[in-house]
């Protein structure tokens, strides 16, 4: 009786104490931003949230970018997910993997990488002429060249959701259909319609990840709230209207997730999860070579065509060589944060996906909306939240060094870690668990004999996105980066201004490099995975 | 007259051969069963006919056209004009029972006004009226059944293909959707083709029985001949409720086995050579009067509801057989050969 005493004691204490950091390191500093701003503000403060015309121009920028980027995925991702999913496309092995990777670049190095090639001087200028040149320049820095990268740099979330999804689906579901119908009407009719909510899903996911977005907009000069939050905050050292900005757009973010909650809730149709018995694949027929060469030449302009840019525009070795003796600090604060707070997030991410799933419904959805609204709300606002919050004497430790910046990434991307060891953890019978009870394993022994091995793969895989995370970020990074631990996206945006481009280049090739490194480690884990679990 | 004819059908996944030779001819508004082990390749039999894959080698044809042959799918599945219910059931989870059978009708051209016709008939065929707009989730394990063979039957295919569709349902149910299947194929002259493994199912159903086992065909033949004349030593010993012994020739007539020594026709045997004896429990009586060639204990009495089937111990293995009378468990009793075995010669 003690022994079980004991064990529901120290796991009780392990989990609210995992919930008690989430609330103090993600929740209380932008709770804290809000509440400084609405006890400090004069009424006037509050009203130019509502009626200035700057205010309505941003919010209709914001939302006119979001809800176009959104589409465009979404077009765009469905139907590369549908392709690599369910059609005989050639290659589609290599090209899935290969299609994913924009996901993972920090989308202002896609800006970056695009500058080179339609620049006024860029590549393209260079091969076709400068008339050329000035056309393309000002098409990437307009409205249309904002969706255009954010397109390129979101497409593969509704890409791997629709892959993933179409997947899924039980293969009889279709075959029971093409009793009387034929592959492409199966497809619209079958199909699309079961994966619909994870394709909505893609959608409001990508229009969230556009709103939060710092990076590409204020590269391309697009002005949208993350802009204005940055620059009030950054440029003009006013953290009132850093907050002001910051109010409409954490309402948008808040009513997008609420549309997510209860849009989606009950919608989908247990597709996923399923195990299809087998991998029908339409045939594509006579167009198959042509629908393979047109998936090769967007992997080309989509992927190898940016970073090709970034590698010609390096020149030589030794832009790399001056890339790293003057930025080193920075590669290796990037790599040590990054890992840092990967272990953070790994750490804290087990015992939420433990709270999440082994937990009663309605704690679940708190806990999951939580962590969900963490990784929507844009780095500058979660940033200037850290520093309202930690800036003070007594605790400098935090907001003077790197650790600032670790409080910001295990924030924002907690929400990646549970939700991988969640989905594992849903896999591993509860009876696991029981059995140990019954052999009076304390919970320390159990965390260590029983779930890390169980969750070993779910584990590393966690560590390595959040690392790849970690890594990428921006918009948390510059905004709360002491002086001498700027991570690597820091600095390579700070060089853009004033650097040669051969170094920016190399730089951002460097971190493009060790992000394609544990992307494909992941794979590798990923791919062990399954070939572990095949039947 | 012929609906389906599967000739000289070979299918591999990769190198591994899954079916090997199969001829089958199925016969138009009969119900034919396909019957075997789990893995045997029926289902694939199965999806062959539907079309979901090319054989390897061979040809099928469905109403005299040939559908497949030799690694091409030439009329492809949707314009094969077959129904399936598949052992999943499949049934579109997006859609209601009406949206569902609309949706098959619309899908084969059926005209605006002819299809709620043919809904309102099928429904009340099927015992659906009641639960028209659920949604297949708020349906019970039965009417999931019942939706799914609607599904298949409202185009009136040529023909229709069931993959052990009652697998999920207990057994009252189970027997309350064969009683139904087995109305409508009368009524309407259904021609099914059926894939189980479970023996009862197979001989309740089928007009014909093709006893598969390991991607080949065994025996067809009519629920009679299979149990009471099994062609092969696998037949012999899938078909009923059967004890496998293993023995020797010992003189003319009689087999030594561990558990005793039996009277039987041993024609075309030497004495000395070793035999596999495949007895049916209802050829093994119980005798409590010790008439009887094997010694062994009742250990278990399995009400089968059409009776009691005694498991008994015979030297450490159960032999299962049948009694006229009531055995006590635990009583030392005798086993009686009622009729000859059959004697298979085990090749060393």
């Amino acid at each position: 009786m003690n022994a079980a005493k004991t064990f529901l004691r120290t796991r009780e204490i392990s989990l609210t104490g995992s919930l008690l950091a989430l609330l103090v390191i993600g929740v209380a500093p932008i709770a804290w931003m809000v509440a400084s701003i609405l006890a400090s503000a004069k009424p006037s403060d509050l009203l130019s949230l509502i009626i200035t015309v700057r205010q309505w121009h941003l919010l209709g920028n914001t939302i006119v970018l979001a809800f176009l980027v959104a589409i465009f995925t979404t077009l765009l991702g469905t139907l590369l997910g549908f392709l690599l999913a369910k059609t005989d496309v050639l290659f589609k092995n290599f090209f899935y993997p290969i299609l994913m990777v924009p996901l993972f670049f920090p989308p202002y190095i896609l800006a970056l990488a695009w500058f080179y090639l339609l620049g006024k001087k860029g590549l393209i200028a260079y091969l076709i002429g400068a008339r050329f040149g000035d056309l393309s320049s000002s098409f990437l820095f307009s409205f249309s060249g904002t969706i255009y990268v954010l397109t390129l740099a979101y497409y593969p979330v509704t890409m791997i959701l629709a892959y993933t999804f179409v997947r899924a689906i039980d293969s009889s579901s279709e075959e029971a259909a093409r009793l009387f119908l034929s592959w492409p009407k199966v497809m619209a009719r079958i199909d699309l319609p079961l994966i619909a909510p994870g394709i909505f899903l893609g959608g409001l996911f990508t229009c969230i990840l556009t709103i939060s977005e710092l990076g590409v907009p204020l590269f391309l000069r697009y002005d949208v709230f993350t802009v204005q939050v940055f620059t009030q905050f950054a440029a003009f050292y006013d953290y009132r209207a850093a907050v002001i900005f910051s109010i409409p757009l954490l309402m948008l973010i808040l009513v997008m997730l609420l549309v997510e909650r209860f849009s989606l809730r009950d919608q989908f149709f247990g597709v996923v999860g399923r195990k299809a018995r087998s991998e029908a694949s339409a045939p594509l027929g006579r167009f198959r070579i042509p629908i393979s060469g047109l998936v090769f030449t967007f992997a080309s302009l989509a992927v190898l065509l940016p970073i090709c840019a970034l590698f010609i525009t390096s020149r030589s070795f030794s832009s790399y060589l001056e890339a790293i003796s003057g930025s080193g600090q920075s590669i290796t604060n990037s790599l040590l944060d990054a890992a840092l707070a990967a272990t953070a997030i790994t750490v804290l991410g087990f015992f939420l996906a433990y709270l999440v799933e082994r937990s009663r419904r309605t704690r679940r959805n708190g806990i999951d909306s939580l962590l969900i609204l963490l990784f929507a709300v844009p780095g500058t606002v979660l940033g200037v939240g850290l520093i309202l919050l930690w800036n003070h004497a007594a605790t400098a430790f935090l907001y003077r060094t790197s650790l600032v910046i670790l409080l910001g990434y295990t924030a924002k991307y907690t929400v990646l870690a549970t939700r991988i060891q969640g989905i594992a953890l849903r896999q591993v019978p509860k009876s696991y668990e029981e059995a140990s009870r019954l052999a009076r394993v304390r919970w320390g022994t159990e965390i260590i004999r029983i779930h890390i091995p169980t969750l070993r793969k779910a584990l590393m895989a966690s560590w390595l996105i959040a690392f790849i995370f970690c890594l990428r970020d921006l918009d948390t990074a510059i905004t709360v980066s002491p002086p001498g631990s700027e991570t690597l996206p820091v600095r390579i945006y700070t060089l853009m201004a004033n650097s040669p481009d051969p170094v920016v280049a190399a730089l951002s090739l460097i971190l493009v490099l060790i992000t394609l490194a544990a992307l494909t480690a992941t794979l590798l884990l990923f791919r062990k995975e399954s070939v572990a679990t095949a039947p | 007259m012929k609906i389906i004819e599967v000739q000289d059908l070979f299918f591999s996944y990769g190198t591994k051969p899954i079916l090997e030779e199969i001829c089958l001819k199925v016969e138009q508004g009969k119900i034919t069963v396909l019957l075997g082990h789990s893995g045997c390749g029926k289902s694939t039999l199965l999806r062959l006919i539907a079309g979901f894959e090319a054989p390897t080698k061979g040809v099928i044809r469905i109403g005299g056209q040939v559908v497949s042959q030799d690694g091409q799918i030439i009329v492809p599945p949707d314009q094969r004009e077959v129904g399936m219910v598949f052992q999943d059931l499949a049934l579109w989870p997006h859609m209601t029972v009406t949206e569902t059978l609309d949706f098959v009708l619309r899908s084969v051209g059926c005209p605006a006004g002819e299809r709620s016709e043919r809904i309102e008939g099928m429904l009340a065929k099927a015992s659906l009226r009641s639960v028209v707009r659920a949604y297949p989730s708020q349906l019970s394990g039965g009417q999931q059944q019942l939706l799914a063979l609607a599904r298949a039957m409202i185009t009136n295919p040529r023909l229709i293909l069931m993959d052990e569709p009652l697998s999920s349902l207990d057994v009252s149910l189970r027997e309350r959707f064969i009683e139904t299947l087995l109305r409508l194929a009368k009524h309407e002259q259904l021609s099914l083709l059926y894939v189980t493994h479970d023996q009862a199912e197979a001989f309740t159903m089928a007009d014909c029985v093709v006893v598969m086992n390991r991607g080949r065909i065994e025996q067809i033949g009519t629920p009679d001949e299979v149990y009471h004349h099994p062609a092969t030593e696998f037949v012999q010993s899938f078909i009923g409720i059967t004890n496998v012994l293993e023995g020797m020739v010992v003189t003319d007539g009689q087999v030594k086995m561990s558990c005793g020594t039996i009277r039987c026709d041993t024609s075309g045997l030497k004495t000395g050579e070793k035999v596999r004896l495949v007895l049916r429990a209802e050829e093994l009586q119980v005798e409590q009067d010790g008439n009887g060639e094997i010694t062994g204990i009742v250990e278990r009495k399995v009400y089968t509801g059409v009776g009691i089937l005694y498991l008994v111990d015979v030297g450490g293995r159960f032999l299962k057989a049948r009694s006229l009378g009531d055995v006590q468990r635990g009583r030392h009793v005798t086993l009686k050969v009622i009729r000859s075995p059959r004697l298979n010669r085990v090749w060393d």
